[in-house]
């Protein structure tokens, strides 16, 4: 007989761990930097609209897929057609091995957070003089992080990221070793508390001087900036990459869901969230630049590094340190900023991780705790790679593969099959089945936005992207950590599916 | 049938739409020191051309330099930086902010009282 699965111990609990799965550092260090480049507030037109069209109609998608079906990405995939496993398979192993560059940005959140505290105690900011050419303090103590090597070689083992490592695999360990239960409990503090620290940095950010010259680059509207296909793509590419559509995190949550739970206003409530987060984020990003750009005596277009890593690991760190207030003042806010980037992080991880591991476990007779342990230790050792010196390099690598391309392909594949590929039958299956239970209802809007628009804009995103890809051209590297990784994941999927387990004949119908 | 037309013209709007004249880097330079030199020139007039000039300089340092552009570009960068920087936010600037606040968390905040409201016989606990 089928065992029980799992379930949310409340629905604000699901709610809150597909908010806090969606909501990362890109948030934070993408989005306002996405709308200052294409047309300041004018931009939140094109990404409002991509959230309606896009965003939200594959979120339901997902939504409505693991609640009917009530199993992981690959299961949910293997019950609406049996030839579709292997587009599960592959959405969560994409995910897993984002995972395992994700957590090295965690690592070095954790250094810097650590050094920070150390700081804080010792009256100095840990950057402080770390430039020896004159240079950037900050930039130059990022690259000790790094331990950025100066030749072309591999560079050193950095041991303090292995232990950062360590830290966050025992964190996501811990949040999800226990089932969904424990989970459900651990956002109850990984979601609310970066929104608070955000809110008092915001707060920070926009009372110090020249805060709202900074506001003015994120808000004006430049209305030119609307007839750019460009920016209509950007505003496209944030809400997928935000709202972690395409991973199979979503599926495997609401799976954990009653079969009656409501879909569509979920969806909505998780995609408004998480997109007003990073909303908020631009207030405390842009006040403090305005800041950092008139001390710096230049204005915010000339300035290096306003969105990415380098937002958080060099200009901001910068800002606090410009900041005219005392030094233990100082590392305690650097301490805010990097707690917030760690609990924004370590929710989306454990997540993608619980999307693999929901997935074992539905294929596979085997424990919770095997399978948890058994990946955040493989996810460990993963990681090691990217703790040597050029591992910064080695990660952008992976991360153009994975994150910039293998998410949107995974997505696509998804969308076409859902709207295209199963029999129309099965589609008004699904829109009924999520519409019967909802708060709020699909419509034609919703199926064409999933035939035409999602699909369109996908194609249009990667054709580019593609371009670019070919732009850069290959070298050994881009061989071995972003090629070959990207083909493994798709033929381990196709392996994974051509396996044949008792669970999958036990699969055929939900234990609802 | 119908449906492949469809899929050709969703693709083909934003494709055509590419089209358009890109000014020279010294052009996009010289309308922005023109638009600096009038009275009351402000944040929301500077800021695009600045970008458009910053732009166009940065794809053209690409493909070998345009170093007349980029003199004249530093020259007048200090006065642009005077204009964008008075600490005042425009008009334009708060409305978009309400907008984005409105919509994103007010979005949130409805779809909250939707499911208070009738989240109770579906699926609600």
């Amino acid at each position: 007989m089928a065992e029980q699965r799992e379930r949310w111990h409340s629905r604000t609990a699901f709610i809150m761990a597909a908010v806090g799965s969606a909501i990362g550092l890109g948030n934070v260090w993408r989005f306002p930097g996405q709308a200052f480049e294409n047309g300041g507030g004018a931009f939140f037109v094109p990404y409002f609209i991509a959230l309606l069209t896009a965003g939200i109609p594959l979120m339901i998608v997902e939504y409505g897929i693991g609640s009917k079906y009530q199993g992981s990405a690959p299961r949910s995939f293997q019950r609406l057609d049996k030839r579709f496993e292997w587009v599960g398979w592959w959405a969560v192993l994409v995910g897993l091995m984002i995972s395992f560059y994700y957590c090295i940005i965690l690592a070095w959140s954790w250094q810097f957070a650590y050094e920070s505290v150390v700081g804080m105690l010792n009256g100095k900011l840990p950057w402080t003089g770390a430039a020896t050419d004159g240079g950037s303090d900050t930039a130059a103590f990022f690259n000790q992080v790094l331990g950025t090597p100066k030749d072309d070689g591999i560079g050193d083992f950095n041991v303090a990221t292995m232990f950062g490592l360590a830290a966050t695999w025992l964190c996501v360990y811990l949040a999800i070793a226990k089932g969904v239960h424990r989970v459900g409990k651990v956002v109850m503090i990984t979601v609310p508390l970066p929104l608070i620290i955000l809110v008092l940095l915001a707060i920070r950010g926009l009372t110090l001087p020249n805060s709202m010259d900074g506001l003015s680059y994120y808000l004006a509207p430049d209305w030119g900036k609307l007839g750019d296909p460009e920016v209509w793509l950007a505003a496209y590419g944030q809400v997928f990459f935000s709202l972690s559509v395409g991973w199979g995190i979503l599926i495997a949550y609401a799976s954990f869901r009653p079969k009656d739970s409501d879909v569509v206003n979920n969806a909505y409530m998780t995609s408004f969230a998480n997109c007003g987060f990073s909303f908020l984020a631009g207030f405390a990003v842009f006040s403090t630049l305005g800041y950092l750009a008139a001390a710096l005596g230049k204005p915010i277009p000339d300035m290096q590094g306003i969105s990415g890593g380098t937002l958080a690991f060099v200009t901001y760190p910068e800002a606090i340190q410009q900041i005219d207030m005392a030094v233990g003042l100082q590392a305690l806010l650097a301490v805010g900023f990097f707690v917030m980037l760690l609990t924004l992080g370590i929710d989306s991880a454990f997540s993608i991780v619980e999307a693999v591991a929901a997935a074992m476990k539905d294929k596979f007779d085997v424990s919770r705790g095997v399978v948890v342990t058994s990946l955040c230790v493989g996810g460990f050792l993963m990681g090691l790679i990217y703790c040597f010196g050029r591992g910064a390099d080695w990660l952008g690598i992976t991360d153009s593969y994975m994150g910039d391309y293998g998410l949107p392909l995974v997505a696509l594949v998804q969308c076409l099959l859902v709207a295209w590929v199963i029999p129309k039958k099965k589609f008004q299956e699904l829109q009924d089945d999520i519409n019967a239970r909802s708060e709020l209802t699909t419509g034609k809007l919703w199926v064409f936005c999933l035939k035409y628009v999602t699909p369109a804009v996908l194609i249009w995103s990667l054709v580019k992207y593609t371009m670019k890809l070919i732009d850069k051209g290959i070298n050994l590297d881009i061989v071995v950590f972003g090629v070959v990784p990207a083909g493994a994941v798709l033929i381990l999927a196709v392996v994974l599916q051509a396996i044949k387990t008792r669970k999958d004949e036990e699969g055929e119908a939900p234990d609802a | 049938m119908r449906s492949a037309w469809i899929m050709i013209v969703v693709l083909a709007v934003p494709t055509t739409a590419w089209a358009g004249d890109e000014p020279t880097p010294l052009e996009a330079v010289e309308e922005l020191a023109a638009y600096i030199e009038k009275d009351g020139a402000d944040f929301e007039g500077a800021n695009p051309l600045y970008k458009a000039a910053k732009d166009a300089l940065a794809a053209e340092a690409k493909a070998g330099g345009d170093a007349p552009a980029q003199a004249r570009y530093d020259e007048i960068r200090s006065r642009v930086a005077d204009v964008m920087r008075r600490n005042e936010m425009p008009t334009s600037a708060w409305l978009m902010g309400f907008f984005g606040a409105t919509l994103l968390w007010g979005g949130f905040a409805f779809c909250v009282g939707v499911a208070r409201k009738r989240g109770g016989g579906k699926g609600g606990g």
